[in-house]
């Protein structure tokens, strides 16, 4: 039945998507399980160093930072690189 | 429920794939926005916003989708809870729009034409109308999200369709 109100109200509900899903998937919350992640990493490191300072003292523990570094930036770095990959493999 | 939406979902509840939920938003806008459009009498940016409030509480909630009714009718519904939220919030503009319609020469036009006619109903006529109409969607299906009889529905949407047509009339034989 051309022209009937039924028929117009049916075709005038076509709606091109026009950027909406990408809007909509910028929303959603982070991905389950990233952040508890990256809270046990800091939660454990906090917890060694105070366990080193209560056991070892101040002055060993300045002293195990300092010679640690090298590798603690050196795995920085790596964990950096490893989240970017990971981050561009996902994107696609 | 369509299997390649009962797949999608699992997909999304099983490992947080976003891409299968963007699949299902992709799958699902135009029944969400179309609803929303009507509902909000042709307020796109409002109709929009919504449509994503919708989304995203589909997502929080995907988990307790059982799968008895279709994927688009349980994301109606919650897109018209989202309206009704946004509604008590901030009640929008309904006035009837003195302005003649347009004259019929395409889909953009009838659409805007038919969210304008929209504004001489009702609330409860325009969600009738709006669930009914272009969401694929049964009488019954309707029904249950506005929570009303079934009878109910029927006798709105048949008034709302009376207020309509002389409205509509410059669009006969075009559609």
């Amino acid at each position: 039945m051309k022209g009937d109100p039924r028929t117009l109200l049916e075709h005038a509900a076509e709606i091109d998507d026009d950027g909406f899903s990408d809007r909509v998937m910028r929303a959603l919350p982070a991905p389950r399980g990233a952040t508890p992640r990256a809270a046990v990493v800091v939660g454990f490191t906090t917890a060694a160093c105070a366990l080193s300072y209560v056991v070892a003292g101040k002055e060993a523990l300045a002293r195990g930072l300092t010679g640690a570094m090298p590798a603690v930036l050196l795995l920085g770095v790596m964990f950096m690189l490893l989240t970017a990959v990971t981050a561009i493999a996902a994107e696609d | 429920v369509d299997s390649a939406d009962a797949a999608l979902v699992a997909r999304v509840l099983a490992a947080d794939d976003r891409h299968a939920f963007a699949a299902i938003v992709r799958r699902h806008q135009a029944a969400v926005r179309g609803l929303l459009r009507k509902l909000t009498a042709g307020d796109h940016a409002l109709a929009d916003d919504l449509a994503q409030e919708a989304f995203l509480r589909a997502y929080r909630r995907l988990s307790t989708f059982e799968g008895r009714a279709k994927l688009s009718t349980w994301l109606c519904q919650i897109a018209y809870r989202a309206f009704l939220d946004g509604r008590s919030r901030k009640a929008p503009v309904m006035d009837a729009d003195p302005t003649p319609p347009s004259e019929p020469q395409a889909r953009p036009l009838l659409r805007h034409d038919v969210e304008r006619a929209l504004r001489c109903l009702t609330d409860d006529e325009r969600a009738a109308i709006a669930l009914t109409f272009g969401q694929d969607m049964t009488h019954a299906e309707a029904a249950v999200i506005l929570g009303w009889p079934l009878g109910t529905l029927k006798s709105t949407v048949a008034r709302g369709l009376e207020k309509l047509e002389p409205r509509m009339r410059p669009w006969r034989d075009t559609a």
